[in-house]
Formats: structure tokens, C-alpha cells, sequence
């Protein structure tokens, strides 16, 4: 197949075409729409990148159907029980900023619902998730650290479907109508209905908005031609809570907050071949609404929208052989952005990575109203092809530019690929990495630069049979610009830092087994200003490992997992002083995350079970976290006047059990 | 990101710590100057409120003072925290060193060590002000408040156990109001209002207190004891 479909190999396991039924004179084109499905497995989009098919994602013990806790899964991302900063997850030892979450190719702000931390896509809307910790392609741009990608899927597949859990409701339709493949799904929260039960009566507080979420998934593919697609898509996601911390609703003890968005898509993809290759092209348009809104008390808001255009154009060719090289890829893109920030904010300053939390509801010292507008664009060139059967190489080339920050980088990128033996592949990869100062109050400041990551990885890649894929991997990040707060309150690029690490993964996928094996080590440390000493990055994390199968019999599918994970660093109190006037204990620190959490390890089962309901195609599942109850203390916090320190820990268990009816 | 934590702490997966309300703890409560506000050669004295784990509330003298001050203003602290304020020349240099108006006035961070049960250290910061002529500036008259809308004396309080009792003392706009009890559990305790559950296993005697503080220093304070029946 690979043969006859140039170019097939390279883009992943499982691709999607469709098409016209065959013309006389085009006897590439594929007949009725099918799914072309790539035997052997592609090669992983970088060293130490995983590819997960809705399947093999739904099958992970202790991940309850869904993406972020499946993430927790890859080596390199840190293990917390919460999700880690905005975008919520941490990829090798950076900063949660540093790395992008790409839904259908284009940046979502949050992969994670505020209640019950689930992800704004259920996996029932997903066709394939993308986990690629670093070395990734010159098209992704803004991040410094990882990618994760998710895709979402063409409708069409099976029939119309609804769930219900203890977290969430959600109904999915799907179906084709001549050309046109449509999926719809929606989905909303039910805590909201349990959580007033739950609260025990002597709590000093009122819930007026008791916390909710919706979100919803919509994709329409049509088949123009027989070479091009036209694509529509829509993603969408609404958070809300309101409460007073206090019964009698006092106006300085309320708190609100809603994140919401929408992101709408249209794409045409072109994809055509001939005799010495093939021609494919994608040209994108997305638009994106998202809006955070936070009040606390009478003081303290934050109130930002952030409508933002995306245009994306990318051709590629592909060519058998050309002046002695083989499996030829020529590709080149361009992208366009502007995002216009309307910000409205009376908050505290925000905390920065390494800054302790020191939480005043009355500090407003950083304030802001207008609007910001931050354009930015991109083109990137790469050519891949190998040179023997055994020699791959690619090298590409990024040129960002972020006009507001007259900001303009290169970031060169490239990999060599050796094939040593039928089953061993060894891989070395460098480039450079940005992420564009965006991040909280960054906007504020147009004098920032973009934070730079020069990366280096190494690797094998061992696939003794189809279904088992182990991979092995080095890195090293060299971060430098790092936006560091100063010591006049104000930031400026003056830190630098490193992570180096190792990574193993194994996956298996074969008959009735379901396998996963990770393991990381990473160390990562940063300087924040000139002269000032190394400390830890926030999330640094030595060892995380997770050890997972699962076994299909028939009906019924059984599933177990195991984790354990170092403790994540933080910053201890040495002293307080109580300020009189303002009847708060301002505490001083001690060295910079100096303290670590102690490991935590838990065991996940998962348990689902298939049957027929008349027409209908029935599901249950029972996914339980945590079997054997291991409260880990997983942070600290401490009291009113800091000589007394609590810890958080893990919940005890956490069973989710669902029911989803197909048909 | 803060109200997650909030609903964690709610569904019990935080060890419990102290509240910010109870005097069943050693702690600084309040830190009072006699005058917050002073012009040449006025002084001002220190006095503090003092909580002590099973102890009654104490004005506690301080251990030791220090202070965050320019050059000029170092002298103006005696060791017992009697504050005098500077002569007319001098504030004029601390302005200068302060980067201040020439007619603003001169703030200055007093840092006291009070000592708990153990002897330990217990660290508090006051703020006085110095000017060059009389302000109307000074602690407030003690608070009045009242229990479930009746004025509360000097008696000792009783409350009852079966239902919430309501304690509230009126304070301009801006002033800041904090309760403090080691009988029951005290909810909203830093707003005007606050209530009073005495619940199973709370202390069923102790005292009650409520320090009222206005925006320009001045403090004052109010201590009843108080059982529950």
C-alpha cells in the first residue's frame, strides 16, 4: 500500500481518504470511501513519540476513557494528580506554557475541564492521540518543550451513541449522507447534580452556581473530487462555578469563575499522485473565542477574551527517487496569526514559575485595561529522504516572527534516521524551539523575547514484531530567554536552564493484549537571573513509571495499571512576620524548591463488559483509581501563619463507573 | 485553578490546620502604637494582643524590636518599642532618603518579637507615620457590637448550643474586622458579621474577641469570655 500511496508511510498508522469511486484514466484513486490502514507500524513522528488509536486509548487501565489521564501515562509527563497550569500538562521537566495542545491541528487554550479534570474531547470523539515530548517537526511552532495532538474523528464508523458516568452525559450521532461524513457530539457535566448532596451542611458556604461544564465536538468531511477534501470542524468547551466563601453571601467572599471557548475549523486538503510521486496540500483557515473570567472577593478580577485567526497553507511533495535520493519529501508551509487580547485585570502579581503562592484577595497590584493585539507569523521549509535503504535524513528550517515583540527567529531543526538491522532503528535529532511571551501578564510587556530551547535527542527504536514497539531515548534541552521575575517586580529574559533525561517505552498491541511499560528520568534545573543560584524547575520530577496491560476474552475486557512517581518539588517556608496593619503573615522563604514530596504509587483497574440490547450495543465499564487506597502527600500547604503545614494528598479512590449504549 | 483546591479541601484530602479564628493557638493578634500617627517629638508606645495555646488572651510586652527604616530614622526606637518621632529636620532627610514628597509623611516599619509558649520568637511588623503637624489620626474607641442584635456589655457571654448565634459590630467603609474565639467555631470571621456554632467537640468555654483596624493604623479591641450551654 505503502508503495502505491507515496508518502503514506510517513504520516501515520491509520489514515482516513475519501473518495470517489475510481475514473477511468485515475487508477490511484480509491474506490467508495475506505479506510486505508498502513500494516506495519509508522515510524514515531520523533524519538520517544507515542501514537494512541481511540482503541488502544480506551483500553489503558486507570485512564476512565479519557486523554488527560492517558497522557499521565507517557513517559516524560509529570504525574500530579491535578492538572498542571493552563494547558495542564508538563512535558520533560518545562514549564506547563512550554508545551501546546493541538486539537485537529490547531492550539486549544486547555485540554481539562476545571471539575473532575477530564478533557474538553471525550475519547468517543477522538480517532488518534499524538504524545511528542520534543524533537517535533518545523510545522509546530510557539512551543519550547512538547506536543500533544489530538485528532479528532471522522463520522461514519458505527452508529449513534450515548454515555452516561458518575462524571458526565454525553450523546454522540454520526453518519454519512452521499459524500459528506458527519460526526456531532455534546457533552455535560452531572456533579453538578451529586456535588450540593455531598457537601457536608456546617460548611460556610453558599454554591450559587453550582460548578458545570458543557463542551461539544462537531466534524463534517466531504469528498469535493477525487483529490480533494473539504473538512469543517468545531470544538467548544464552557466551564462555569460561583460561590461565596461564607453563608450570608458576603460580596468579599465571592468567587467566579468561567473559562469557555470555541474553536471553528474549515480545511481543504488536496492529495494526488502520479508516476514519479505524489502532490498533497492543506489549506486551513481556524478561528478561535475563548474568554477567562475570574472575580474574587470586591478587589480582585480577571477578565480577558482572546479572539484569535489562524490561516495555515502547507504543500508537500513526494517523490520516489530524485538525484540519487529516495522516498523524497519536499514540504513547505506558511501560517498566519493575529489575536486580539482585551484585557480587563486588577489582580496580585501572578505567580511565576519558581514563585511561591502568597494568596492576598486584597492585592491588586498589578493592573490593566485595554486591548492587545499580538500578530505573528511563520514558514517552514523541510526535506526528508533517504539516502541508502538504511540512512534517513531531515532537515527543515522555522522562521517565526512575533510582531509585537519584534521578535524574528530561525529555528533550524533535523534528524537522522539509520535503520541498523530489520528491527533496529537509532535515531539523532536537534533543533531549536520557541515559545512566543504570551504566558499570564506577559502580554503586558512588549519588550520580551521569545523563550528559546535548543534540543538534543538520541534514541533506538526496536520492533521485534508487529504489535510490540519499544523505544529508548536521550535528551538534552538547553533553555535559554527564560522570561524570570526581577527583583523590582517586573520580568525580563534574563534566566537560563537544563533538562537532561532518559526515557523507555514499550508498547504491545497484539491479539487479545493490551501492554505499557514506561519509565523517565529527567533532571531539570534553571537560573533566573544573573548571579543567582541554580534551583529546580517547578515540575521536576526523577522517576516516573507506569507498568499497564489488559486482556480482551470475548464480551468482556480486564485491565490493570501501575504507577509510581517522585514527589514534585516546592519551596519551604523558613519564618513568618505578621503585619499588623493588614492582619496577614507575609512568610519568608526558604531555598527556591529546595523540599520534594514523597513518591506516590497506586494501582488502577479497569473493567469493561459488551452486550446486545436489542438493537442497541451495549457497554459498562467500572474504572477504578487507587485500589489500594495510597494517600501519598503530594504537596503541602501551609496555615494561616505558616507554623503549621498540612499535606494534600492523593484521593484515597476514585471509582468511575459508565454505561454507553451504540446503535 | 484556586477553587479546585477548594473543592479538594472539601472533600477531605487535606489534613486540618488551625483556623485563621481561634485563639486556642500562639499567636499575634493585634499590634497597637498608641499613636499611630506622631509629629516632632511626640512618642508612642507599643503594645500588643497575645494568644497562647490553652492560655487566656494577654497584652504581652515585646522581647525585642528592630526596624526597616532609612538612615535618618534609625535612632527614633527604643528598645521597648517606645516610638519618638523625629524633629522637622530629620523627616525632611528620611523623606529624601524615601524618595518622598517634601510634605508627605514618613512611614516606618517596626518589626516585634513577642514570645510564645516555648519562648520561641513570634514575629509582628507595625507601621507608624510621622508627620510635620498634628493629624487627627488615633486608635479608635473600642468596638461596640452586639450578639443576635442585642448590644453586648462587658458581661460574660453565654450562647447557646443549639442554634447559630450571630455576633456583629458596625465599622465605616474601608476598616477591616476580624473575630477571634477559642469557644465553638466562628464562621465569616473577618467581615462585619460573623456567627457562632458551637459544635460537637468544640470547646464549650474560652473567650471571644473582635480587633477592629481603620485604614490609616489605628487598632482597638474587645475581649469577652464566653461559654456555651
Amino acid at each position: 500500500m505503502t508503495e502505491q500511496w507515496p508518502g503514506l508511510r510517513r504520516l501515520g498508522w491509520t489514515i482516513l481518504l475519501l473518495a470517489r469511486a475510481a475514473s477511468a484514466d485515475d487508477g490511484d484513486a480509491i474506490t467508495g470511501d475506505e479506510e486505508i490502514t498502513v500494516e506495519s507500524d509508522a515510524p514515531p513522528a520523533a524519538q520517544g513519540a507515542a501514537h494512541l488509536s481511540r482503541e488502544n486509548l480506551e483500553r489503558l487501565p486507570g485512564a476512565g476513557n479519557d486523554v488527560m489521564r492517558t497522557l499521565q501515562a507517557m513517559p516524560g509527563v509529570a504525574s500530579y494528580p491535578l492538572p498542571i497550569g493552563d494547558s495542564g500538562i508538563v512535558i520533560r521537566g518545562s514549564s506547563p506554557e512550554d508545551s501546546k495542545i493541538l486539537i485537529d491541528d490547531f492550539e486549544v487554550p486547555s485540554l481539562y475541564h476545571d471539575i473532575g479534570f477530564k478533557s474538553v474531547v471525550p475519547a468517543e470523539a477522538i480517532q488518534s492521540l499524538d504524545y511528542i515530548p520534543g524533537g517535533f517537526d518545523v510545522a509546530y511552532g510557539r512551543a519550547a518543550s512538547g506536543i500533544v495532538k489530538l485528532t479528532t474523528r471522522a463520522g461514519g464508523e458505527t452508529g449513534q451513541q450515548a454515555e452516561i458516568s458518575g462524571n458526565d452525559a454525553s450523546v454522540l450521532a454520526q453518519g454519512t449522507e452521499g459524500k459528506l461524513r458527519y460526526l456531532v457530539a455534546g457533552r455535560r457535566s452531572v456533579i453538578d447534580f451529586i456535588l450540593p448532596a455531598l457537601l457536608p451542611d456546617n460548611l460556610d458556604l453558599a454554591l450559587t452556581t453550582v460548578p458545570r461544564f458543557y463542551d461539544e465536538q462537531i466534524r463534517l468531511d466531504y469528498a469535493a473530487t477525487d483529490h480533494w477534501t473539504l473538512r469543517a470542524s468545531s470544538i467548544g468547551s464552557d466551564d462555569v462555578l460561583e460561590l461565596y466563601a461564607s453563608r450570608d453571601k458576603n460580596a468579599d467572599k465571592r468567587f467566579y469563575d468561567r473559562t469557555r471557548f470555541i474553536r471553528a475549523t474549515t480545511s481543504a486538503n488536496y492529495y494526488k499522485s502520479d508516476d514519479e510521486g505524489a502532490w498533497a496540500a492543506t489549506v486551513a483557515l481556524s478561528a478561535i473565542a475563548q474568554q477567562h473570567d475570574m472575580a474574587r472577593g470586591e478587589a480582585q478580577h480577571y477578565n480577558v477574551t482572546s479572539p484569535t485567526v489562524t490561516a495555515r497553507a502547507e504543500v508537500t511533495r513526494f517523490e520516489r527517487s530524485a538525484i540519487g535520493l529516495t522516498d523524497l519529501e519536499i514540504r513547505n508551509g506558511v501560517e498566519a496569526q493575529e489575536a486580539r487580547h482585551s484585557l480587563d485585570i486588577a489582580i496580585g502579581e501572578d505567580p511565576r514559575e519558581g514563585d511561591p503562592t502568597v494568596d492576598d484577595p486584597m492585592d491588586t497590584s498589578t493592573r490593566y485595561k485595554g486591548v492587545v493585539t499580538s500578530p505573528e507569523v511563520a514558514a517552514w521549509t523541510t526535506v526528508a529522504a533517504s539516502l541508502d535503504p538504511r540512512v534517513r535524513a531531515t532537515v527543515g528550517m522555522r522562521a517565526d516572527a512575533f510582531m509585537r515583540n519584534h521578535d524574528s527567529i530561525l529555528q533550524p531543526r533535523g534528524q537522522l534516521e539509520f535503520k541498523l538491522t530489520s528491527t533496529v532503528t537509532a535515531r539523532i535529532a536537534s533543533g531549536l524551539y520557541t515559545r512566543s511571551p504570551e504566558h499570564q501578564t506577559e502580554l503586558l510587556d512588549d519588550s520580551l523575547k521569545a523563550e528559546r530551547s535548543k534540543q538534543f535527542i538520541t534514541g533506538m527504536q526496536f520492533d521485534p514484531f508487529a504489535g510490540l514497539r519499544v523505544q529508548t531515548s536521550l535528551y538534552y534541552s538547553d533553555r535559554t530567554q527564560l522570561i524570570a521575575r526581577q527583583m523590582d517586580g517586573s520580568l525580563a529574559n534574563t534566566g537560563r536552564g537544563t533538562t537532561y533525561g532518559a526515557e523507555v517505552m514499550a508498547v504491545l498491541a497484539r491479539g487479545p493484549w493490551f501492554g505499557w511499560l514506561s519509565y523517565a528520568y529527567s533532571h531539570s534545573t534553571r537560573i533566573d537571573t544573573p548571579g543567582s543560584q541554580p534551583r529546580l524547575f517547578d515540575y521536576d520530577q526523577p522517576h516516573n513509571a507506569t507498568v499497564a496491560a489488559s486482556y480482551k476474552h470475548k464480551s468482556w475486557t480486564l485491565g490493570a495499571r501501575w504507577r509510581i512517581a517522585s514527589g514534585l518539588p516546592s519551596t519551604p517556608v523558613d519564618v513568618a512576620v505578621f503585619d499588623s496593619d493588614a492582619n496577614r503573615y507575609d512568610p519568608l522563604f526558604g531555598a527556591t524548591n529546595s523540599v520534594r514530596a514523597p513518591m506516590h504509587h497506586q494501582l488502577d483497574i479497569r473493567f469493561d463488559k459488551k452486550w446486545t440490547w436489542g438493537p442497541v450495543k451495549m457497554t459498562k465499564f467500572i474504572d477504578v483509581q487507587n485500589v489500594y487506597m495510597n494517600q501519598s502527600a503530594v504537596g503541602y500547604v501551609y496555615g494561616f501563619d505558616y507554623t503549621q503545614r498540612a499535606a494534600f494528598h492523593n484521593l484515597p479512590i476514585l471509582p468511575t463507573a459508565g454505561l454507553r449504549g451504540e446503535w | 485553578m484556586r477553587w479546585i483546591v477548594l473543592v479538594i479541601a472539601l472533600t477531605g484530602c487535606i489534613d486540618s490546620l488551625d483556623p485563621q479564628w481561634t485563639l486556642d493557638h500562639d499567636r499575634v493578634i493585634a499590634v497597637r502604637m498608641s499613636a499611630p500617627a506622631m509629629t516632632p517629638g511626640q512618642t508612642s508606645s507599643m503594645d500588643a494582643l497575645i494568644a497562647l495555646q490553652g492560655s487566656a488572651i494577654t497584652q504581652a510586652p515585646l522581647e525585642a524590636a528592630a526596624l526597616q527604616a532609612p538612615d535618618s530614622l534609625v535612632d527614633v526606637v527604643a528598645l521597648d518599642g517606645t516610638v519618638t518621632a523625629p524633629d522637622a529636620a530629620t523627616l525632611a532627610t528620611a523623606r529624601t532618603e524615601l524618595a518622598l514628597a517634601d510634605d508627605a509623611t514618613v512611614p516606618l516599619d517596626i518589626y516585634a518579637a513577642f514570645a510564645d509558649r516555648d519562648g520561641k520568637p513570634m514575629y509582628a511588623k507595625k507601621r507608624v507615620w510621622f508627620d510635620d503637624t498634628p493629624t487627627d489620626v488615633a486608635n479608635p474607641a473600642q468596638p461596640l457590637a452586639s450578639m443576635d442584635g442585642a448590644p453586648m456589655s462587658d458581661d460574660p457571654l453565654v450562647v447557646s448550643r443549639t442554634h447559630d448565634v450571630y455576633l456583629s459590630t458596625t465599622v465605616p467603609d474601608g476598616w477591616r474586622v476580624n473575630w477571634f474565639s477559642s469557644c465553638g467555631t466562628l464562621f465569616q470571621d473577618d467581615v462585619a458579621t460573623s456567627f457562632l456554632r458551637v459544635q460537637d467537640g468544640d470547646s464549650v468555654t474560652g473567650e471571644l474577641a473582635v480587633v477592629v483596624r481603620a485604614p490609616d493604623g489605628g487598632v482597638a479591641w474587645r475581649i469577652w469570655p464566653i461559654s456555651a450551654q
